[in-house]
């Protein structure tokens, strides 16, 4: 899965993703199932150009996973399960993956090692500019080989991954004639998946089509299980409280409902998953000359907050304290770092801070140092009400410390331009929603933006240490690592985890599972009402 | 000589000459500041369209295939020509052609649009003038006054909050009509009526003052001296010349129907060129959100010309005054 | 414009129920604007984590936004930020249109042509997508949005603004300006702004309503007002995504805006109408005594006989009676003048006989016999061929009195179409032929032309045309010359005796020009003030008026030998209004020889001798000096 920042543009583009926490999987008391039915479910926007290996959108990587598999899946406790490979070995440095026999594309060509191979060999070109490339396989370093006969693909890196397995195993294989013909993906679908693109109507709806005889989905699912769909629709809706109405008119199956019109959907006896996006953090810009540079300043703006309390306003209470900076499925590490690592809630702790800082009090009431006001400019995303309102609590709590704080909405365009490629910033609250560790290394160190990805210059030594060494562990030492090398980043209070929230998918007339990028398409089990 | 006669002998094709020929400036200026609008954005759309983790040398190769390298004048003239010849190239957030995106939009909006239209003139001069004729030389003020509140308070009203209302009451409490999408007749119904409710009171009240200032012309009087019964009182005489200003003002409320049309699509979740303006317009995607200017601005720049050519034919004043 | 008008117009607004309601609502809002942040701001601001987002509540009648602060409080606040916002848009919109539309009578017709383009492109371009794009490149905000709708409402004020400067410079007395030299920024100065300002002023005031829709809008789409700024339309966006769970929220600001909207737009209407329809009556006026003439015997033969013809407009003051009690009978083939002042009555007496005059006010009358038939007794339908046919009006402007839009043979056609049941080839065959009648060159050329397309007097022979299709056996003329030229107007006065003499139909005729009534008719009849002051014929008029008035009126009429060293004489005084008519004699303050029994007792219409009657306590038996008028006589 391909994880890029979450800028959030509305709330239908948030994605599902993993951890169904309650109901949901196949075992059911007494449930009539429907054959030959349609799934419809709803996506904020045009999935754009399908060709997996080039997918950029969240949209995209929902839909994918009917028509494409993976060597291996993730189940909800963050354990990998067999899916096209049914055994495994993995290092550091390499990955051998054997596939399950009798393996079929959509066209009833049999996939071989050596298609596989295939995929792993395109992406490494560079000319290709996947983008899976960074988040699955660190760089085009690596390389490839397949055994027809023994029905096993190796792909060895030079530098040591501590998610090698994960990574790799995560890749979406496209079917030989496809990846032939990259053109011929944009708005159609080669691959072993469960269902194939049957329909599409630009803007509209997607609609895909069942495939008998698939049995290699995770931990063996097939589609001859009953219930399983014979269509599944995903329609293009851009306003959750239309997509409410829908759900509760029958016109969708299932779809994952924010704010608050998910009110009106309770008692209405819909099966309720759970999944958490974000989480939200506060940045500071921490380049010369703007006030965010003096870990000081940082610390005692962190500590003006409190930051339960922002907590329940951004999330409208529905969300919940985050315990990671990494909060995504899979989440392989499942550690509690926020705990003890934040700077608490308190307000006289930070005035002194500024005090020690230099920042002192005027008649004026902001504080000034050598004759320049303490200003910070506060960006992040216009448009989401509870967003609005947090920042505003945030502005509260600054000007009562005697910061001139100005606030700054911005569009989603804007606010990238702003972050990414500007410096008129000194504080900036985002979500940053990531499944892996290793991918926060690019925001958290390497060189500022715009050279990198690094838009708020972190330069903390202890991080870059520590995940230095992380990159190169597998397991639970690993793990260890990492929630090290997070614990350094929110102790300097270079990156301040705010909140998580939790988004609930309702489903009345189907019964189905979340996986790593959403509905998970063999879970899904159509109910007759 | 037979210019100059032939000239004052036939005003009307003069008046339709210079017309047509105004037409053909604005929609040249139109190209023009179509392509200037967006470009004017501050900001780099490809860098936001591909996110902020692709690499700049992918970042560069899709400016340069996208030719948004080139000079501004460059990139214009390519522009015009390929709009000219019907090309209006790509998105590039979705990879689809424009022409297609839009082929398939349109006509749902234009449906919408269209419907909206006839109901609005059809509906608001017919109740325009009736109000007018019962409530001429200060009668009835009861009924003045309730048709100027409810109109007022009609027309006040945004279309999105009556869409969302319509909504509220008639598909999700009532369950008569469908809660979004376009799916048959019935669908049309709750997004035409929030479209509509508006802007008929709104013309309603213009048709019964413009009615009521033609009731009160010295020509009106004499037409009663003649004992005209009243249907031709009202539809031969009155009604030619409060059409002037009624049209003129209708022509302008279509360009004000699309706006309307954008923020009731986005309540319904129609498939029209609504759901997809702003959205387009913020992304900066050049190829399409062009495309839906030019094409918005054009179709109320035809509109236009069309009332003013019917104009000419109902108010030959206007023409001779024009030409 | 004189400034009494215009605080008249607004006064008058003020006293209509919609003018008041609106005014009363603006000056709530007004007041709300300016002390609302003051009252309610500190509870507006009180954030209180804990209970947000909640409904309608005793606490908090509209609920809690996202940080717990009172909806209801929040609401009252966004009034000075929503109207601040919208004038100002506005604002800027007729800044930037008014002069813009204005250009065109300033510049020559090349730069006109330029500038009347260049408003039809913008307000053609789709003011929405124009709005999303400025508010997009300059950044969302109160100051982008106020940009935004300022510039986006420009196009439409300089339409509007063009379109009357254009009306208004089309004008005679401004074409005369011009010939005169004026130059063009004076008679946009002094000509045209003056009289556009009134409509202007109108759509200002409808501007602000659609503005604070409009700003709305760009909020709901997220360009508008930013946090932690909030104007109504923030608050209706933030409150229509909880329309479902908590109504209250999307409502409160919706009905706000609803009402700020309701209150602008009531009182542009109300300025409106107050500004284009007769001042009101201000002064109370004293009650004039109703007509009661003596019963004259009902005439026979006549084709006119009416007898205490009265009428009377309701005012909030008190009826009033412009005609009081005027008697008539007039023969076939008759022509007798009406004569006096303006404000005398005379037109609506005219008005009146033909049935004609405009609600709220009413005729009444002992006796109304057209033709030998009474006009109120009969059934409608038979009342409507009589008028249609028997009478013929013809108005004093006629001009403004044929259908603009209509051919002018077609609105000569259709009274033999609807009255005669002619087919429409034989109607069209008929009304050419009267147009040959009134010596209209080449009738059936002018017959497919329309009215702007003859020339002042062609329109008034076709407007006698018209009158003469249905055979009149009377016509009634209201001033028919009166807005011709001295040399059109002799042609006329021939065509109408010429007429009336051919057709054998009795004439009518109605003139403020005593010379013009002198040369026309056979029998005149003088009104003062709603009444007739004397009637008798013309031989006697030139020769020995009774009524001091009348003998005043011939006195003014200046002629050729007339001493120019002396001032012209004229009557000192004005003719009462009718709401301000006086007890008595109504020509009392005005009459050299009026004493106590004038001032206090009205004198009624005696028969002095045959063929003259006066209404006066003193009338004058020797003979009159005439003036200038040639005692040509007629008949």
């Amino acid at each position: 899965m391909n994880r890029s920042i979450v800028v959030v543009t509305s709330c239908a583009a948030l994605a599902l993703t993993a951890s169904a926490c309650g109901g949901g999987g196949g075992e059911n008391k007494a449930v009539k199932f429907q054959q030959g039915a349609t799934y419809t479910e709803p996506i904020g926007s045009d999935p754009g150009n399908l060709h997996p290996l080039r997918a950029a959108q969240i949209t995209t990587n929902t839909v994918l996973p009917f028509a494409y598999d993976t060597l291996i899946n993730i189940d909800s406790r963050g354990r990998v399960v067999s899916q096209l490979a049914q055994r495994w070995q993995a290092t550091p440095k390499s990955v051998t993956f054997t596939l399950k026999p009798g393996i079929t594309c959509a066209d009833g060509t049999k996939l071989r090692a050596s298609d596989v191979a295939s995929v792993f060999d395109w992406i490494k070109d560079p000319k290709h500019q996947s983008t899976m490339i960074g988040d699955h396989v660190p760089s085009t370093d690596f390389d490839v080989k397949a055994d027809d006969a023994a029905r096993t693909v190796t792909i060895s890196v030079k530098q040591p991954y501590g998610f090698l397995l994960e990574g790799a195993g995560t890749v979406w294989i496209v079917c030989p004639k496809g990846l032939a013909d990259p053109k011929s993906l944009a708005h159609a679908t080669d691959g072993t998946g469960p269902y194939q693109l049957a329909d599409y109507a630009a803007d509209d709806h997607l609609t895909f089509a069942v495939r008998k005889g698939y049995a290699w989905g995770p931990n063996g699912a097939s589609t001859a299980a009953p219930g399983t769909p014979a269509k599944v629709t995903f329609k293009i809706v851009q306003n959750v409280t239309t997509m409410a109405n829908l759900l509760l008119a029958g016109q969708l199956s299932s779809a994952t409902i924010t704010g608050p019109d998910a009110a009106r959907l309770k008692g209405q006896r819909f099966q309720e998953l759970q999944s958490l996006q974000g989480p939200t953090d506060l940045f500071f810009n921490e380049r010369p000359g703007h006030p965010g540079q003096d870990p000081k300043v940082r610390q005692a703006l962190t500590s003006a907050l409190d930051l339960g309390q922002l907590q329940k306003v951004l999330t409208e209470g529905s969300g919940t304290r985050p315990t990671s900076l990494v909060l995504l499925q899979p989440r392989p590490c499942r550690i509690d770092t926020v705990n003890g690592a934040v700077p608490g809630h308190d307000l006289e702790q930070a005035k002194a801070l500024l005090d020690e800082a230099g920042w002192t009090a005027t008649a004026g009431g902001t504080r000034a140092k050598d004759g320049h006001k303490l200003t910070i400019t506060l960006r992040y995303l216009s448009n989401q009400t509870p967003l609005s309102a947090g920042m505003e609590l945030v502005s509260r709590w600054w000007k009562a410390l005697g910061v001139d704080v100005k606030l700054k909405g911005a569009d989603a365009n804007a606010f990238t331009q702003a972050l990414f490629q500007g410096n008129d910033w000194d504080a900036a609250v985002l979500q940053v929603a990531l499944p892996y560790p290793n991918q926060l290394t690019q925001y958290a160190t390497g060189p500022a933006s715009p050279k990198g990805q690094n838009f708020a210059a972190i330069d903390n030594a202890q991080y870059g240490a520590i995940s230095q060494q992380a990159l190169a562990t597998t397991g639970q030492a690993g793990c260890q690592l990492w929630a090290r090398s997070e614990q350094a980043l929110m102790r300097n209070a270079d990156v301040v985890p705010i909140a998580a929230d939790l988004l609930t998918t309702y489903a009345k007339s189907a019964r189905l599972a979340l996986g790593l990028n959403g509905t998970e398409p063999t879970s899904i089990r159509m109910v007759a009402r | 000589m037979r210019g100059s006669g032939w000239t004052a002998n036939h005003p009307m094709l003069v008046f339709v000459a210079r017309r047509s020929a105004r037409l053909v400036v604005s929609l040249a200026l139109l190209l023009v500041l179509s392509f200037a609008m967006i470009h004017l954005i501050p900001g780099d759309p490809v860098r936001a369209a591909l996110g902020p983790r692709a690499p700049q040398s992918r970042v560069l190769a899709l400016r340069h295939d996208l030719r948004l390298d080139e000079p501004l004048a460059k990139q214009f003239v390519d522009y015009a020509g390929n709009v000219v010849r019907g090309h209006f190239g790509t998105s590039f957030v979705s990879n689809l052609p424009v022409s297609e995106i839009i082929g398939e939009r349109l006509p749902n909006t234009a449906r919408l649009a269209g419907i909206a239209f006839v109901v609005i003139l059809g509906l608001s001069l017919p109740i325009g003038m009736l109000a007018a004729i019962l409530t001429r030389d200060g009668r009835r003020r009861g009924t003045d006054l309730a048709f100027t509140s409810v109109t007022g308070g009609l027309a006040m009203v945004p279309e999105f909050l009556l869409g969302v209302g319509l909504v509220y009451v008639f598909a999700v409490t009532l369950k008569w009509f469908p809660v979004a999408g376009q799916s048959g007749v019935s669908s049309y119904v709750l997004p035409v009526t929030s479209l509509c409710l508006g802007s008929i009171a709104a013309l309603a009240r213009i048709v019964r003052a413009e009615t009521l200032k033609v009731l009160g012309e010295d020509y009106m009087r004499t037409a009663r001296s003649k004992r005209l019964p009243a249907r031709l009182e009202y539809l031969r005489h009155c009604l030619p010349n409060m059409l002037t200003a009624t049209l003129t003002l209708g022509g302008l409320l279509l360009g004000g129907l699309i706006g309307g049309t954008v923020l009731v699509e986005n309540v319904f979740a129609w498939p029209g060129l609504g759901t997809i303006i702003t959205q387009s317009v913020a992304q900066q995607d050049y190829a399409l959100a062009q495309a839906i200017i030019l094409l918005l601005g054009s179709a109320v720049l035809i509109i236009n010309f069309g009332v003013d050519l019917l104009l000419g034919t109902l108010d030959r004043r206007s023409t001779i005054r024009q030409a | 414009m004189t400034r009494g008008r215009r605080s008249g117009a607004l006064g008058a607004a003020l006293r209509t129920p919609t003018g008041a309601i609106a005014a009363l609502l603006l000056a709530a809002l007004l007041v709300l604007a300016l002390v609302g942040p003051l009252i309610w701001g500190h509870e507006a601001r009180a954030i209180d984590v804990a209970n947000m987002l909640q409904g309608g509540s005793s606490a908090h009648p509209l609920g809690t936004d996202n940080l717990g602060r009172d909806l209801l409080a929040r609401v009252l606040v966004a009034c000075r930020l929503s109207l601040a916002l919208a004038v100002l848009a506005t604002l800027v919109g007729a800044v930037i249109g008014i002069p813009w539309g204005a250009l065109p009578v300033v510049l020559g017709r090349r730069g006109a042509r330029f500038v009347n383009a260049s408003i039809d492109f913008s307000v053609a371009f789709p003011s929405l997508l124009l709005a999303i794009f400025l508010a997009v490149v300059l950044g969302a905000g109160a100051l982008a949005a106020v940009l935004a709708l300022g510039l986006v409402s420009a196009p439409a004020f300089a339409r509007l603004t063009q379109t009357l400067a254009a009306s208004v410079a089309g004008s005679d007395y401004v074409a005369a300006a011009r010939v005169l030299g004026v130059p063009r920024s004076r008679v946009l100065a002094r000509h045209v702004l003056p009289n556009v300002a009134e409509p202007l002023i109108l759509n200002v005031t409808l501007t602000v309503g659609y503005a604070l829709l409009s700003i709305a809008g760009l909020s709901f789409l997220g360009l508008g007002v930013q946090p932690p700024d909030y104007d109504w339309g923030r608050l209706l966006q933030d409150g229509l995504q909880r329309i479902y769970v908590t109504p209250g929220a999307a409502l409160g600001p919706a009905v706000a805006i609803v009402i700020a909207g309701l209150a602008f737009n009531g009182l542009g209407e109300a300025l409106a109408r107050a500004a284009s329809t007769r001042p009101a009556v201000r002064k109370r006026p004293r009650r004039g005594t109703a007509a009661t003439v003596a019963d004259g015997a009902p005439v026979e033969d006549a084709v006119l006989d009416v007898a205490g013809l009265t009428v009377a407009f309701p005012t909030p003051d008190g009826p009033v009676t412009p005609v009081r009690g005027v008697s008539l009978a007039v023969g076939p083939g008759e022509i007798v003048g009406i004569v006096g002042e303006s404000g005398s009555g005379k037109s609506l007496t005219a008005l009146a006989i033909a049935q004609l005059v405009p609600a709220p006010g009413e005729t009444a009358a002992q006796r109304l016999r057209i033709a030998g038939r009474d006009v109120r007794a009969i059934p409608a339908a038979e009342r409507r061929r009589l008028l249609g046919t028997s009478v013929a009006m013809v108005f004093q402007d006629p001009t403004a009195s044929l259908n603009p839009a209509l051919r002018v043979g077609r609105q000569l056609a259709e009274v033999a179409e609807v009255h005669g049941g002619a087919r429409r080839s034989e109607a069209m065959r008929m009304a050419v032929e009267r147009l040959r009648t009134v010596r209209i060159p080449a009738p059936e050329r002018r017959a497919r032309r329309f009215p702007h397309e003859l020339s002042g007097g062609m329109r008034q022979r076709a407007m006698i045309a018209m009158g003469l299709m249905g055979s009149p056996r009377l016509i009634i003329a209201d001033e028919p010359t009166s807005a011709l030229d001295v040399t059109v107007q002799q042609q006329i006065l021939r065509l109408l005796r010429q007429v009336s003499d051919e057709t054998g139909a009795a004439l009518i005729f109605i003139s403020h020009d005593m010379a013009v009534v002198a040369e026309l008719c056979q029998r005149v009849l003088v009104m003062y003030a709603g009444r007739v002051v004397e009637e008798l014929d013309v031989a006697t008029l030139l020769s020995a008026p009774a009524h001091p008035y009348t003998r005043a009126l011939l006195a003014s009429v200046p002629e050729m030998a007339t001493d120019r060293d002396q001032p012209l004489a004229t009557i000192p005084g004005r003719p009462p209004e009718p709401h301000e008519v006086p007890e008595g004699c109504p020509f009392a303050p005005r009459c050299p020889l009026a004493d106590d029994r004038c001032r206090t007792q009205l004198p009624m219409l005696r028969e002095l001798a045959p063929g003259q009657a006066a209404a006066c306590w003193h009338p004058q038996a020797d003979p009159a000096p005439v003036g200038g008028i040639a005692a040509e006589g007629c008949g």
